[in-house]
Parts: structure tokens; C-alpha cells; sequence
């Protein structure tokens, strides 16, 4: 079971879908979900100096409406600025190939496809997810 | 592994009797860090919220992903209704250009209309002209054969009188009925003049005074 994860999405409906999908699942212990990549960014620039309550993965949305930057950019921002061996991945309703490279690019490690029936992939996730802990599981896109 | 809690057995006692005579129950993650140890009762109540929840957030789940797939219908509803509106606003300034189009065609047509009215006019007049002009020289005809005519017959009469009056043998030609006859024949012609001439005139004032009517 994963310790904790961190949710950056701007729809707040699926905040809701995610915390019980992954309660009901057994996914994670305790969920915390933000609607902003720039308090995620805020968030991690924190934890770097004190890693309290640092998650320890990440599901970050393509596109983030109200923020100064995008899921990918802020998946490379974790990954070469804050992340210190964070599991991170894109989970978007876009299974668009071209985003897909580019988020592999940056170091996500996964990408889950957004649908009104998240659950199954979310199992295959956490299936998964020991090899993504130990960097050893290839980049997987989960539609 | 997981943290796990362990609460003193009052705390557990509490929470059954809470759970038995209210049906309130610990729900949440918290229920996967709590520790029962080797208690039956723990572990049954444990399970029982454990259940509870599941139910709760099953129940909740669905709820979500209904208004979920709402929102996402009125999204596109939304979208289409943009849609739709800019289809209507293009629609209507295709039409507002096709009324301009039009008008401007019927301002072409009302100027054609008016040159061709124009031209019609022009053409009328130069008809009459040439009708008039044609006229003219025909009365120019007439009048110059009906004097040519006037003035041959009056001299080749007048010529034979002379010659009657004046000629060898004139004392006993019988004169008279040649002076009756050319003075007849002069007043016929003299007549003819002013009637010829008369006709000409009439003819010209009626032609003016139409003119000036219509």
C-alpha cells in the first residue's frame, strides 16, 4: 500500500472520484489533493528543506487551468528540482501519443487514462507500483 | 508496512457501545493503521466499519462519477451551444451579406432600368427626328414639283397666250376662249398654291402644337 499520495488536479469532482476509488482499493493511506501546479511547486520547494509530509507519489493532470505551467513541466520541475525519488505520473483524460513522449522525457514514470471507470487501472497501478518504488518498471500508459 | 495504532481498551469500548446504540463508526484511512491485536470483538468491529465505509464511499463514488458525467454533458452541451451560436452568427452575417448583395443588385438593376429608360427616350427622339427630317424633305418635294408643276403649266400657258394675242395671224385668231381658259387655269393654279401651301402649314402647326402637349 502506498504511503501517500499527492493529487494535482484542477477539477475537484475528480478529487473526490480519486480519494474514494483509491480508499475502496486499498491504493494509499492518506491522499492529499491540490488544484494547482504552482502550490505543488510551493509544496516541494518546503518539503526540500523539511520532508515532512512529502508524498511519496505523485499523480499530476495534463492541463491545469489557473496555473502558470502544465502537468509535464511540473513533472520535470519535480524530478530535476525537488523530487528526490518520488514516484510521478500523468493522469489525464488525453491519451494524445506527442504528450506522451514528452512526459516520458521528463521522467514520468506512468500515465493513467482519466474514464468513468478509473478503478481497474488504478489496480494495475498499484500492481505495479513496487517496481516503480524501485525504479525497475518500465514507463507504462494505462488506458 | 503500514503504521500501526493501538488504542487502550476503554477507547475500543467506547466505540463498540457508540457503534451498537448509535450506529456511528470510525470511518476513513484510519481504520487501516488501527491495531486490534488478538481481540475478536476488536476485529469484528473493525470489520464492520471497515464495511461501513466501503459502503459509504461505494455509495459515494457513484454519486460523484453521476454528477461527474453531468458536468461533462453540460460541458459539451456548453460547447455546443458555443458552437452553435458562432454557426448562427456566421449564418447571419452571410445573410446580412447576401441583403447587401441584393440591394446592391437591385440599385444595378434600378440603373440599368434607367439607362435603358434613357437610351429608350434618346432613341424615340432620334426616331422622331428622323420622321420629322423625313417629313420635312417630302413636304420639300411636294412643294418644289407642285411649284415646279404650278410654275411650268403658268408659263407654257401664258406662252401660248402671248403667242395667240401677239403672234402672225393674230388679229384674226378668235382670243377669247384662250383668255377664259387661262384665266381659269391661272386661278386653278394660283388656288392650288395657297391650298398646297395652306395644307404644309396646318400640317407643321398640328405636328408643333402635339409636340408641345405630350
Amino acid at each position: 500500500m502506498i504511503r501517500s499520495i499527492l493529487l494535482v488536479d484542477d477539477e475537484s469532482l475528480f478529487h473526490l472520484v480519486f480519494e474514494d476509488a483509491c480508499s475502496l482499493l486499498d491504493i494509499a493511506l492518506s491522499l492529499e489533493a491540490i488544484d494547482s501546479a504552482n502550490k505543488a511547486e510551493d509544496l516541494f520547494k518546503e518539503w526540500q528543506q523539511d520532508p515532512t509530509g512529502r508524498p511519496e507519489c505523485v499523480f499530476v493532470d495534463l492541463n491545469l487551468v489557473g496555473s502558470s505551467f502544465d502537468g509535464i513541466e511540473l513533472v520535470r520541475r519535480i524530478n530535476e528540482l525537488y523530487g528526490n525519488g518520488v514516484v510521478i505520473g500523468i493522469i489525464s483524460s488525453s491519451s494524445d501519443q506527442i504528450e506522451i513522449e514528452k512526459a516520458k522525457s521528463v521522467g514520468a514514470q506512468f500515465w493513467i487514462v482519466k474514464s468513468d471507470d478509473i478503478e481497474p487501472r488504478l489496480e494495475s497501478f498499484r500492481d505495479n507500483y513496487q517496481g516503480y518504488m524501485s525504479r525497475s518498471a518500465p514507463f507504462e500508459v494505462y488506458s | 508496512m503500514p503504521p500501526s495504532v493501538s488504542l487502550p481498551e476503554e477507547a475500543w469500548a467506547s466505540l463498540i457501545i457508540l457503534a451498537q446504540k448509535d450506529s456511528i463508526w470510525l470511518e476513513g484511512n484510519i481504520l487501516k493503521v488501527l491495531d486490534p491485536g488478538d481481540s475478536t470483538s476488536y476485529k469484528s468491529y473493525l470489520e464492520a466499519a471497515t464495511k461501513a465505509d466501503k459502503e459509504t464511499r461505494e455509495r459515494r463514488l457513484a454519486v460523484t462519477k453521476q454528477v461527474q458525467a453531468q458536468n461533462k454533458e453540460l460541458r459539451e452541451a456548453q460547447e455546443d451551444l458555443g458552437r452553435s451560436r458562432v454557426q448562427l452568427e456566421q449564418a447571419l452575417e452571410k445573410a446580412e451579406e447576401e441583403a447587401r448583395k441584393a440591394k446592391e443588385a437591385q440599385r444595378a438593376e434600378k440603373e440599368a432600368k434607367e439607362d435603358i429608360d434613357s437610351a429608350y427616350q434618346k432613341a424615340q427622339q432620334d426616331l422622331d427626328y428622323m420622321q420629322k427630317r423625313t417629313q420635312f424633305e417630302l413636304m420639300g418635294s411636294i412643294v418644289r414639283v407642285a411649284l415646279a408643276i404650278i410654275i411650268g403649266v403658268g408659263a407654257v400657258t401664258t406662252i401660248l397666250y402671248s403667242v395667240a394675242l401677239f403672234g402672225t395671224g393674230a388679229e384674226s385668231a378668235d382670243t377669247a376662249l384662250l383668255a377664259n381658259t387661262w384665266s381659269n387655269m391661272f386661278g386653278i393654279l394660283l388656288t392650288n398654291s395657297f391650298s398646297i401651301i395652306g395644307t404644309i402649314m396646318g400640317v407643321k402647326y398640328a405636328t408643333d402644337r402635339r409636340e408641345g402637349e405630350s
